[in-house]
Order: structure tokens, then sequence, then C-alpha cells
């Protein structure tokens, strides 16, 4: 098990819920995928006037799928944070573990018992090696996260919350339905209901076009 | 009548009772040195938060438990080491206990002897000769009371550093 278990000196916290290693660089790519999805996103978000009027005629769906990767994200900042505290705990301990083997080992009068402090002192140097890097690059997708978070929460839809108009499994922001799916009668905006024969209606586009005309 | 062929000086009694405090003293010394190693390790293994991922912790655990264990074994060494050196000491002192008991059986036979002469010149003789004897027993006796002192407050030494180290143990 690649983490941290209970014990004194964790400033509270459960250190048993951080993952290490190769666990923790995992999650710290699939968040990563998440930020990078969401600068994406937000890099693609069209201008939208405060009629909520767009040039894109999926802005509303572009702007809703931004919002639904930043809700996806902020929690995982958070627990991002609570990493931050298990691991600084971490790292202080190897500190005062090292610090302490060090004094002691300074003690000492045999060769034998000092040789064997040496290596405690090597294999905590190493622990401490560990958290630093685990510590360090959970601090480096946190900041990344926390920024393009304050970022994304500036690019807001304007007057209410965006919904999703184009719920197609797999869609993404920035997708254009392929012609042979476009439906012959358009509907209505934003009503889901509007499928037809499996397929959504192009109902922003022609008010889009309607407004343009 | 014993054999003078092996009797030591009083030098070399000296010597030798004065070699095996200073023997005992350093070897004391030396379990000392070894018990506050023995007590150093402790204190860091109650020190230390070995709280942290499991394979790395019990590396750092392992080896101080190995200090540990290194340090009560080199502990056992010498106090063998000392067991021997205090027991060649008690040896020492049987011998000159049982020197002096001979001196002293030699003095009863001198006094005997001194009662039966009637020579005024072997009268003397003999006067000197209780004179030597109880000399040497004297000595012999002052001997083996310092090597018995000096064994005595060396063991009680020992039994303390045993209780370091053993009474520690994890």
């Amino acid at each position: 098990m690649e983490s941290i278990p209970r014990g004194a000196g964790n400033g509270g916290h459960n250190r048993s819920d951080v993952p290490r290693g190769t666990m923790l660089q995992n999650e710290l790519a699939s968040i990563s995928a998440l930020i990078n999805r969401l600068e994406k996103a937000m890099a693609s978000l069209p201008h939208v006037n405060d009629e909520q009027e767009s040039e894109c005629p999926f802005a509303e769906d572009l702007y809703a799928q931004k919002e639904e990767l930043e809700q996806e994200l902020i929690p995982k900042a958070e627990v991002l944070k609570r990493y931050m505290v298990g691991l600084e705990n971490e790292v202080q301990r190897c500190r005062n573990n090292l610090a302490r083997i060090q004094a002691d080992y300074a003690k000492l009068n045999l060769q034998e018992t000092s040789a064997h402090y040496s290596e405690a002192i090597e294999a905590q140097l190493q622990l401490l090696r560990s958290a630093t890097q685990d510590r360090d690059a959970v601090s480096i997708v946190l900041a990344k996260a926390e920024a393009v978070l304050k970022v994304s929460r500036t690019r807001k839809y304007p007057g209410r919350k965006p919904q999703r108009q184009y719920p197609f499994p797999g869609a993404k922001p920035g997708d254009m339905p392929k012609s042979s799916q476009l439906p012959n009668t358009p509907s209505t905006r934003g009503e889901p209901d509007d499928e037809v024969d499996g397929l959504i209606s192009l109902g922003p586009l022609k008010q889009t076009q309607g407004s343009e005309s | 009548m014993r054999s003078k062929g092996n009797t030591p000086t009083r030098g070399e009694v000296t010597d030798t009772v004065e070699k095996q405090r200073e023997d005992m003293s350093d070897q004391i010394e030396q379990l000392d040195i070894i018990a506050t190693d023995t007590e150093t390790v402790r204190d860091t293994l109650e020190a230390l938060d070995l709280n942290g991922t499991a394979e790395g912790s019990e590396q750092v655990e392992s080896a101080i438990e190995q200090a540990e264990s290194a340090a009560v074994g080199r502990f056992s060494e010498e106090d063998d080491t000392l067991e021997q050196i205090q027991d060649v000491t008690e040896e020492h002192e049987a011998e000159l206990q049982e020197r002096s008991d001979a001196s002293e059986s030699d003095l009863d036979k001198i006094s005997d002897a001194a009662g039966k002469i009637e020579t005024q010149e072997a009268a003397g003789e003999l006067e000197n000769a209780k004179e030597a004897a109880s000399s040497d027993i004297e000595f012999l006796k002052s001997q083996e009371q310092i090597s018995r002192d000096a064994r005595a407050e060396n063991e009680q030494l020992q039994q303390e550093h045993r209780g370091r180290v053993q009474g520690g143990r994890r």
C-alpha cells in the first residue's frame, strides 16, 4: 500500500488517504489532464453579449461544458490541498527523524552502532527525498489548478447558468455534429426532448442564423 | 616448609594486584561506553516518529534496532571478558589468602620453636624470622583486601551497567 498510515505528528490530518509514488503520479496526471481540458475549453469560449447572443451557435454549450469541467476540477483541487497538508507533515516528520538520528549518531562511540546509524540516515534521507518530491509535484499541479480555476471563474456565461444544448455522448466543446446527423427540421433551442431519430436538433444554429438575418 | 620456587616477590604481588585493578577498571569503562550507546539507541527509537510509509519507516527502524542489537551483543562480549578478569582476580586473592595462611602457620611453628631454643643467637634468628613472617602476613592480607575491595566495587558497577542494558531491553 503506497499511502501514509495514521500516526503521530500529522497535525490532525489523516495521512492514510494521501497516495504516494506511482499512485500519486497517476492521480496528478489525471488532474493535469482535467486542467488541460478546462484550459482548452476556456480557449474555445466564444464571445457572448449580455443578451446571451453570440456568433457561435454552440456558445452556451461550450460555456456549459467549461462549467462542468470547472465543477469537476474544484473538488480535485480541494483533494490536492489535503494532500499538501499530509505531505507537508510527512516532510516535517522525515526532517525531524533525520535530525534526531544525526544528533544521536554524533553521540555514539562504537563503530558497529555507528554503521547501522549510517544506514538509518540514508533510509531516512530517501524518505525525505521521496516526500519532498511528492509534495512538490502536488504543489505544482495545485498551483496550476488554482490559477486555471481563477481564470475560469471570470469567464462566465452572462445572466444565467449555461445549459447543455448537445448532450450527445462524447461531445466536447468545439465538436461539430456531422452533416449527416443534421436534422432537416431545426427545433427550439434548449429543449432536450427535441431529438429526432436519436439526433438532436440544430436549434441554436437556426437561432444564430435568425439573429443574423 | 613451603617451596620458595613459585613464591612471588612483594613487588610481583603488588604489580599483579594493580594490573588486575586496572584491567577491571578498563573493562568497566568499556561496559559504561557500550551501555551509554545502548541508551542512546533506545532514546532514538523512542523519539522517532515511525508512522510514515510502511516500507521506508521499517527500514529506518530496522537499522536502529540492529544498532541496538549490535550494542547489546558487544556488551555481552565485554561483560564475559570482565567476568574472566574478575575470576582470575578472585583466584589471585585465594592464592594470597593461601600464602597468608601458610605464613601464619610458619609463624606458629617459629613461635613454638623459639620456646625451645636456648642459645641467644638462634633465638635472635627466630625472632627475625617471626618478624619477617608477620610482615609477610600483613602485606599479603593488605594486598588481598585491596584486590577484594576493587573487585567488589567493580562488580557493583558491572551490575549497574547490566541493569542499564538489560533493563531497557525492547
